[in-house]
């Protein structure tokens, strides 16, 4: 390695002071970058914000209309549906869309092609996403759980269905958070943006009133077994289609991330030892093809005579 | 070149060899054609006296044949050059000549229909890996987070590149230091002016230490001191620290000081490629093909007069007119030459100046282009 030029000037703060040292370098590049910026950003605290004062709201609505003397088991379940409800509300669109947007900014931004430039490789690039959502997801969670388990103190509730509630709450986050940031990777164009954008509010209220309904459904049946028998198999199934459509958009995100336009696939002549053309390779899964004679002629038809490679007598 | 096939051995063998007929007709196209016929016997090219100078040496970036199409568009058609460490090469090309086509084939970002091009001897076809590895490429835009200091952009990249502890902070150090950003290293990018952002991004292309440095169009929208100072970065690079410059632009004089040879492309093709000096003789020779060399004249008054009398002298042509200041091509040796100010003066007209017009790369450019818009 060649040194740069020693530093001319004295004055100079010390970088080994500053905050921004101090993540650590076995995290991830993409998640420290971005918790960073949220640190720096509004648009989050604002959020939250909202979150919690609709909880507060909501509870305060509650506790003035029920009549908790008379009913208080089915006070406790109305409860707890509504905060599951309140919670699934800014997974579902929310935190996606802020995935989405993380994306999509790669694309718009044109900052993916120098990402691509570093070592990062792309699972690290989607898996900085993820944790990124993870950690958005998790303070929406932190905010709303405080709430459910004041709604399992009314004692409408047994603890193992507020769990299993919980459960299908967090597996919804987790699908629309890979949706939000695999419609993002595939929005490298205006156009494109835009349709994943109603793609995402669509899957995102398709996710929502799944997931509500079901947590709305276990809370509200006492009997645990009962719960399994049809919350269970409403999700595999519900599950299988959703995670097909997932897989697809996946497919395309990823190949939108590598560079890669599936709808042009790219390749590359070579010569053989006399300067011929002779095969096509393809970079993403080193395909390769002879040429035929037609192909030739319609890329590299011959030079025109007089060109410089005629030798010419000095 | 781990698994150079044996054309490519072939012809690494040949590139220093191959000569170009440059008195044919221009433009002349300095590269070897695909279906690889023997190279022209004819007038050495500066770019092979560089091969010769640097005998034994390999160069650290090296085209060959490169073709890309879009389609029935050729953006890019038969490119060759190459260009050692410690140098600064321009790529000189109007709009749409396949300057950025080029550039991003040799920054990996996309792959060339054939043809090759080698960064320190990898292929990128091949090896975009290592390729990454020993080359930093500035896009003409490059992306600023909202959000994000200056510092902070540069510990991303320097993360991104696998940098650890002391070794991270000393790279932000070296290029906070080099590109005299330490002053705004708390200012949020978004806020940095054109000439700040810019050598943000020259920074960012050195956080990793490359050997080889792609800059596409940097002195694009800066102010003339701004243009001045990331030439003198980028003359530090090449001359201090050995690095291989390839420099595209349109600031055609800017790039004469800075760099040590160009290659002007257009719709796809190298019209020529050697060193400034000789891109400038170039155009000489192209203007004594066409019957002078170019002089001016400048009178006190009269100036339509000099130029219908001009008209009627003998090896004077193209006589364009100024104000004050007459341009015109004359094709006499300096006898006549002398006898045409002779004469001048004898029929009375008050010649303030009497001289060869100098060459730009400016006029090179303008005769070496054809304007083509494909
Ligand atoms: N992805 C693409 N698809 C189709 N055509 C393209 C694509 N990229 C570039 N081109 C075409 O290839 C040609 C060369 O483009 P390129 O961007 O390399 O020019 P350039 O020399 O960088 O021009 P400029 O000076 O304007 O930056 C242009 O005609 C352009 O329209
Ligand atoms: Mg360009």
């Amino acid at each position: 390695m060649t040194p740069f030029p020693a530093d001319s000037a004295g004055e100079w703060f010390n970088l080994r002071s500053r905050a921004w040292t101090d993540f650590p370098d076995s995290w991830n590049p993409m998640l420290i970058r971005e918790i960073r910026r949220m640190l720096k950003g509004r648009a989050f605290a604002i959020t939250f914000l909202l979150l919690l004062l609709s909880c507060w709201a909501t509870s305060f609505f509650l506790v003035m209309s029920a009549d908790l003397a008379l009913d208080l088991i089915g006070a406790g379940r109305q409860f707890c549906s509504y905060f599951f409800v309140l919670l699934l509300l800014p997974n579902c669109f929310v935190v996606p869309l802020s995935m989405f947007a993380l994306a999509a900014e790669e694309h718009s931004e044109q900052t993916l092609e120098v990402l691509t430039l570093s070592t990062l490789r792309i699972g690290q690039i989607f898996s900085g996403f993820f944790w990124c959502g993870a950690l958005h997801a998790g303070i929406y969670y932190a905010a709303v759980v405080p709430f459910i388990c004041f709604s399992y103190l009314l004692r409408g509730v047994a603890l193992s269905n507020i769990l299993f509630a919980l459960v299908i709450a967090l597996l919804f986050t987790a699908y629309m958070m890979a949706c939000g940031m695999m419609l993002g990777a595939c929005s490298s164009g205006p156009i494109r943006k835009t349709f994943c954008v109603l793609v995402l509010v669509v899957m995102g209220a398709f996710a929502f009133s799944i997931s509500s309904t079901m947590a709305a459904a276990v809370v509200s049946t006492p009997s645990f077994l009962e719960v399994l028998s049809f919350a269970l198999p409403s999700l595999v199934c519900s599950g299988s289609i959703l995670v097909t459509i997932l897989l697809f958009i996946t497919g395309f995100g990823v190949g939108q991330f590598r560079l890669f336009d599936p709808l042009i696939a790219p390749y590359h002549v070579r010569l053989d030892e006399k300067g011929q053309v002779k095969r096509f390779s393809v970079r993403y899964g080193r395909i390769s093809v002879e040429l035929d004679e037609s192909l030739r002629k319609e890329y590299f038809p011959d030079p025109p005579p007089g060109t410089a490679t005629s030798p010419t007598p000095s | 070149m781990t698994d150079a096939t044996p054309d490519q051995e072939k012809m690494t063998d040949e590139v220093p060899a191959s000569a170009s007929d440059s008195t044919a007709d221009y433009p002349v196209v300095v590269t070897e054609e695909i279906n690889g016929q023997a190279p022209a016997e004819g007038e050495q090219l500066a770019a092979e006296e560089i091969a010769r100078d640097r005998a034994g040496e390999k160069p650290t970036l090296e085209i060959r044949n490169l073709h890309r199409f879009f389609g029935k568009l050729k953006a890019v058609n038969n490119v060759s050059f190459h260009t050692y460490a410690g140098q600064v090469m321009g790529f000189i090309g109007p709009n749409g000549a396949g300057k950025t086509t080029t550039m991003r084939i040799i920054a990996t970002l996309d792959l060339p229909t054939a043809g090759d091009a080698f960064v320190c001897g990898h292929s990128v076809v091949d090896d975009p890996e290592k390729v990454r590895r020993c080359l930093g490429f500035m896009p003409d835009s490059f992306g600023k987070y909202s959000n994000m200091d200056v510092v902070e952009y540069l510990d991303f990249f320097a993360r991104a590149y696998g940098f650890k502890g002391d070794e991270r902070r000393d790279a932000i150090d070296r290029v906070l230091v080099f590109t005299e950003l330490r002053k705004l290293a708390d200012k949020p990018i978004r806020t940095l002016s054109k000439g700040m952002s810019q050598r943000l991004g020259l920074g960012r292309t050195l956080i990793h230490d490359p050997q080889v440095l792609i800059l596409d169009e940097p002195a694009a929208g800066l102010d003339p001191r701004a243009r001045v100072e990331l030439r003198e970065l980028i003359h530090l690079l090449a001359t201090e620290m050995n690095k291989t410059v390839l420099i595209s632009s349109h600031i055609l004089t800017e790039l004469g000081e800075i760099c040590d040879s160009a290659a002007i492309i257009e719709a796809g093709q190298i019209l020529t490629h050697g060193t400034i000096e000789d891109l400038k003789r170039h155009r000489s020779r192209k203007t004594s093909a066409s019957g002078g060399i170019p002089l001016a004249v400048a009178v006190t008054s009269r100036s339509t007069e000099l130029r219908n009398w001009l008209l009627e002298q003998p090896f004077v042509s193209h006589v364009a007119p100024a104000a004050h200041r007459i341009v015109f091509e004359f094709a006499g040796d300096n006898t006549e030459r002398a006898n045409l100010l002779k004469r001048m003066i004898e029929n009375g007209f008050a010649v303030t100046e009497y001289a060869g017009k100098s060459e730009t790369l400016e006029d090179a450019f303008m005769s070496i282009t054809e304007g083509i818009v494909q």
